[in-house]
Order: structure tokens, then sequence, then C-alpha cells
């Protein structure tokens, strides 16, 4: 059984298409890539495995369990942990406050012994904290812990919110274009952590990204998409010699 | 200015970063004990004054080398100024104190729901209401204060989940319409159901009285009834700090922020704006509670739209970013009207006639401060202090990119 299975999942934002009948798997342990023009569906498809959008039918079946029965909230605790492609971030808070948002969902105190702030909560505490100190060890994040978001570089965002989702521990992880804003070194560093993330931390990665290099260099399988349709599926060598991928890129004439 | 390194990281999550929470805490309540148990007489001004000089000596020898201690020793020494202040001062200043305090009580409330959880309000006034109004019924019907004033917080927290249910759907001016159409209905409720409420005639009550199995104690001055005042102070401003070093005070900065990204990292937005809702509620019910005690006659009059702008422009005007604002604003409002009383006199006539003139000030205090200082007077406070830490580095941008807290307006 492979870890996310989407079958012939359908989109439609008034006349226009997002998606149209898309049937693809992820297996565990893959870092799979979808990559296409504007418009091609890449972003729709996350906000569907969030739960943001309601398709207008399909399925997603994430381990079997079908995630259209969710509501957005509980995705997470399943093990899905997203980044987004314009970074929402929580700009009033600290980047050590935005990573134990990460732990969130792994919460185990009350309301109540958090009210009186009991021993348990403060372990508690202390445990994430822990585990938010070892994400910024692990992204270099250290000096920036107690800056507040709305005062850091774009390219030390991106890094955050990639830190928040590890944050959460996760199964599957989305990165919705990681490279977007970022310059070359940064982007070479990207390509070292999702492949870190997935070999160290076994998180399955699925990843939409424009950058093509850094799609070559980190994939296992890529799916091309164009206006809603899965073009050509394959290794990343396979999909960009492929005839159609060229020609929705580069029009008619490639 | 002095350099403070980190060397664990539970030191965020204490009530003071470098230590002394505990002697802070063991001082107090000595203090405390000393005040019960010492026969009267014995303890007069100059004998508390005498016992703030040995505990501050104490707390500053312990901690002369380290920021964090003095932090404690400060607010030890406000801890000691406070329970002592019912034998410095006469009964007037007492009760404005007692005020400040019930005030800032709601204004912790408010801190929560409009700077950490950032929604908005107009309907404290309500809550407030319904605290009063719970308190002197079960008073009247000769309920203990531990039945009634949980009692108060209860009901109050009740009407502030109805009042969430909106702010699950609105935001920024839509949700303070609402909150004020609520606030409006039940000042409304109050004037009709005469039978409950007594109407505009309202309910008068007393001093509480404290009943438990076996004791019976009556308040019955408004230095004992300061005493309960401060200690239900010192509790909800334990609660709310608590809440906001732990999951619940995170998530409310999450929803603040940014709706969708707390979804995508799995708070449950209704649930934490629903619980947002509730604990502010319920704190300003409890103040309303201790706020029909201060005021012995409560009517609908007292509870209008202007006690939920005068509630508001305490957090405002205060700074809404830290609870610190929810005192700051306190001592303002209640300081104010007296100041703008006495300026009065020295007004030519005609303009000192005006009745307005109270409102027009407060009016052109908020537009003054949220033009030139969002964060309120906490924010100054702040600035005014790093600007001597700092001293020849501050610069007047040093906190420009600062974010304002206030963020309802924002639609995710």
């Amino acid at each position: 059984m492979s870890l996310l299975e989407i079958e012939k999942l359908e989109m439609r934002f008034g006349g226009l298409i997002a998606l149209k009948e898309l049937d693809c798997s992820v297996e565990e342990g893959e870092i799979f890539t979808i990559i296409g023009p504007n418009g091609a569906g890449k972003s729709t498809l996350f906000n569907i495995i969030s739960r943001f959008y309601d398709p207008f039918g399909g399925a997603i079946f994430y381990r079997g369990e079908n995630l259209l029965r969710r509501p957005s909230h509980a995705i997470p605790r399943l093990g899905i942990a997203r980044t987004f492609q314009n970074i929402e971030l929580f700009e009033g808070a600290t980047v050590l406050e935005n990573m134990l948002l990460g732990r969130h969902i792994r919460r185990q105190t009350g309301f109540l012994s958090e009210l009186l702030f009991l021993p348990s909560a403060r372990r508690e505490e202390e445990a994430h904290r822990h585990k938010a100190e070892e994400i910024m060890d692990f992204l270099k994040l250290e000096a920036y812990r107690d800056q507040r978001i709305a005062n850091l570089p774009y390219g030390v965002r991106k890094i955050v919110e990639l830190g928040r989702a590890l944050a959460s521990e996760p199964k599957l992880l989305l990165l919705d274009e990681p490279s977007s804003g970022l310059n070359a070194e940064e982007t070479r560093d990207m390509a070292f952590w999702i492949h870190d993330i997935r070999d160290l931390l076994g998180a399955t990665i699925l990843l939409v990204e424009h950058d093509m290099t850094l799609v070559r260099a980190v994939s296992d399988r890529v799916l091309a998409l164009n206006q809603g349709r899965a073009l050509a599926l394959g290794s990343p060598a396979e999909v960009s010699a492929d005839k159609a991928v060229a020609r929705a890129y580069l029009g008619e004439d490639a | 200015m002095r350099a403070l390194l980190k060397t664990a990281y539970a030191q965020d999550i204490r009530l003071f970063r470098y230590g002394g929470t505990g002697r802070l805490v063991c001082g107090l309540l000595f203090y405390a004990a000393l005040l019960v148990i010492a026969p009267r007489g014995f303890l007069t001004a100059w004998g508390a004054c005498l016992y703030a000089l040995a505990f501050g000596i104490i707390l500053l020898r312990r901690d002369s080398q380290d920021e964090g201690g003095s932090a404690a020793f400060w607010y030890g020494l406000l801890g000691v100024a406070l329970l002592s202040a019912p034998l410095l001062a006469d009964d007037y200043a007492v009760s404005q104190l007692s005020f400040v305090l019930t005030y800032a009580i709601a204004g912790i409330g408010l801190v929560l729901l409009s700077g950490q959880a950032g929604q908005i309000s107009l309907g404290h006034a309500a809550f407030m209401a319904a605290g009063a109004y719970t308190e002197a019924i079960l008073h009247n019907a000769g309920a203990g204060l531990l039945v009634s004033l949980p009692a108060a917080c209860l009901v109050a927290a009740a009407l502030g989940v109805l009042v969430g249910l909106p702010a699950l759907r609105m935001r920024g001016i839509y949700l303070a319409l609402a909150t004020y159409a609520f606030a409006f209905i039940v000042e409304e409720i109050l004037a009709r159901w005469e039978t409950v409420t007594g109407g505009n005639q309202g309910l008068t009550m007393d001093w509480p009285r404290l009943v438990l199995p076996g004791v019976s104690y009556g308040f019955e001055s408004e230095r004992e009834f300061y005493y309960l005042v401060l200690g239900v102070f010192a509790a909800a401003l334990l609660a709310a700090l608590n809440l906001m070093r732990s999951a619940t005070g995170r998530a409310f900065q999450a929803v603040r922020d940014s709706e969708i990204a707390a979804k995508s990292m799995g708070v449950n937005v209704a649930a934490v704006k629903t619980t947002a809702f509730t604990i502010s509620a319920g704190l300003t019910g409890i103040a309303g509670a201790l706020y029909g005690h201060l005021l012995f006659t409560i009517t609908p009059e007292g509870f209008t739209i202007f006690l939920s702008i005068n509630l508001l422009l305490m957090i405002v005007v205060g700074g809404m970013g830290s609870l610190h604002g929810a005192v700051f604003g306190a001592i303002f409002l209640v300081v104010l009207p007296q100041l703008i009383a006495s300026f009065r006199d020295l007004l030519p006539p005609a303009l000192a006639s005006q009745s307005g003139i109270e409102s027009g000030i407060f009016g052109l205090i908020i537009i003054l401060f949220v033009l030139f200082e969002p964060d309120g007077i906490y924010g100054r406070w702040v600035k005014i202090r790093a600007y001597f830490d700092l001293f020849p580095l501050y610069r007047k941008g040093s906190f420009r990119r600062q974010r304002r807290t206030m963020a309802s307006e924002r639609d995710r």
C-alpha cells in the first residue's frame, strides 16, 4: 500500500479546471516532485491535501484512510506537515515560538494543568523546547532563535517555515516551492536538507518545485502536470526528456 | 548595560527568567502572615516600612549580581507595598486601589482576547454585568463568596461561549459590531427583567461573606475587601501568565497571526477562538462581581457601551502586547477622571460646565495613543528602559520594525 494515494481527483474553480481525474501515488520514503507551468494545479493539490479546498470528485487515501473525511486541523495529527508557497509564518512570534507551534499537535497536557502550570505542564514545555532546539540546530537557525519573524529576511523565513513543519515530526512533508526566493547557495543547502530530512528524519517528501536543478538533485520520481492533467511520470531524466512536457513549457513548436 | 547569557532552555518558561520566584513568594507569604497574626497597632506604617527594607536587603544581597534577581526584587517590593497599602493610605485611596485592581482583572481578560488572540470585543461591559448581577443575586440569597464568585465567573464564561460563536465567522469591525449588539441586548434584559434584576432600580449588595464548612467570615470594610481583590488579582495574573507560557497561549497567538498557518499546524481555530472568549469573559465576570461589591448599587446604567469602551481604552492606552498593559491601563482609567476633575477648576467656566468634557478628553487620548504610541504606556516604558540600558547606542529606529499587536483587521 502506498503512503499517499490520489484517485481521480477533480477540482474546478468556476469554469476553470484545476485538476482533472488526477491519479498518482507516493511511496513511503521517496522524494516525489510535482512540476508544471503556472496554473497547472500543483498548489491546488496541496491545498486539497491540507483540506483547505473541497474537491469536486475523487479521493485521497493516506495509509488507507480517506483524508477528505477530516477537517483541516486534523491533518497534521495524522503526520502530514506542509510549507506554503508564500510563507505563512506567525509574524508576531519569535522563531522559537514558531517552532513550538509546530509542536502543537504533540501537546499532551490539558487546559487545567496549563492554567496552574503543574509539574506535568512544565515537563512537557521543557521537552517541546528541547525538540525545538534540535530542529533549530539541524537547520542552523540558532542565531535567529529569539527574533521575531517580522524582522527576518526572506531566505531565513523560508527555512523557519521548513523548521516549523519539521517540529511536528511529520511522516509526510509537503513542500510548496522551497527554493522560491532563495539564492543559489541557499538552494543548494535546501537540497542537502531535503535529503537529510528523508534519510535522517525518515519523512516522505512531496515537493512542488520550479527549479529544475533542485528537482534533478533530490527527486526519486517526478510528475509533470499541465492544466490539471498528468503529462508524464518517471525519473527526473525521463520527465525532462518527455516531448509533451517540453511542449507544455515551451509551446507547440518546441 | 549588562550582558546576560542563557544557561538553560527552561529559563524562558520561568516567571522570572533568572530566578527568584521562590524567594519572592516566600517573602510575600511571610509578610502576609505577619499582617494577619500581628496584634493591631503593632504593625504600624513604620513597622511595615522597616520590614519592607529588611526584605529588600535580603533579596538584594542575594541577587546583586544578576538582572533577574533584581526583577524579582522589584516585584517583591511592589507586592509589599500593595500588601501594606491599607496600613498606610486612607479609606478613599484604598477603595481607588481596589478599583484599579478590579479593572486590571478585566483588563487581563481583554489582553488575552484582543492582544493575544487578536479578537476585538465591544461587549465586555455585558460580561462585567453578568458577573456583577450573578454575584448580587447569589449574595443577597445568602450564598458565600466561594459559591457566588465561581458562579459569577461561570455565568459570564457561558455568555462568552455564546459571543464566541459569531467570532468564528466574523472579524474586525463586524465582530466589534456583533459584540456591541450583544452588550446592548444584555443591557436591555437587565433593565426589563425586573423580577430578577430590579429593573432600572438595580440591586444593592454589601460586603461579601466567606463561608467555609464550620467557619464564616464577613468582610467588613474597604480595607478588608481590598485584600480579597488583591488576592483574586494575583491569582488571575498568575493564571494568565501560565496560559501565555504554554500551548494554549501560543495557539491564541497563532490564530491572531495567521489562521491558515494555524490550521496547517493542527490548531483548531474555532475551538481556540471560543476558548479565548470564554476565558476572557470568565475573568471579566469575576471582575464584575468585585466591581459590584465596590459600587454597592448596580444598575443597568453602570454597564453601558461606555464601560465597554472604557475597558477597551484601558488596554489600548496601557498596551495590549503585555499583561503589564492591563495594569497600566487600569491605573490610567482610575486616575484620569480625577485629574480631569481637578483641572476643571482651572478651565474657563464656560468650558468647565460642559458635560461631555471627560468623554472628549478620553477620546482625544485614545486617538493620540493610536497615532503615536500603539504599544501603549507599557510600550513607552519598555522604550524608556531600553534607552537607559543601551545608553549611547539607542536610536530612534530601534523599535521601528516591532510589530503592532492589534491584528484583528488582518484577514488571516
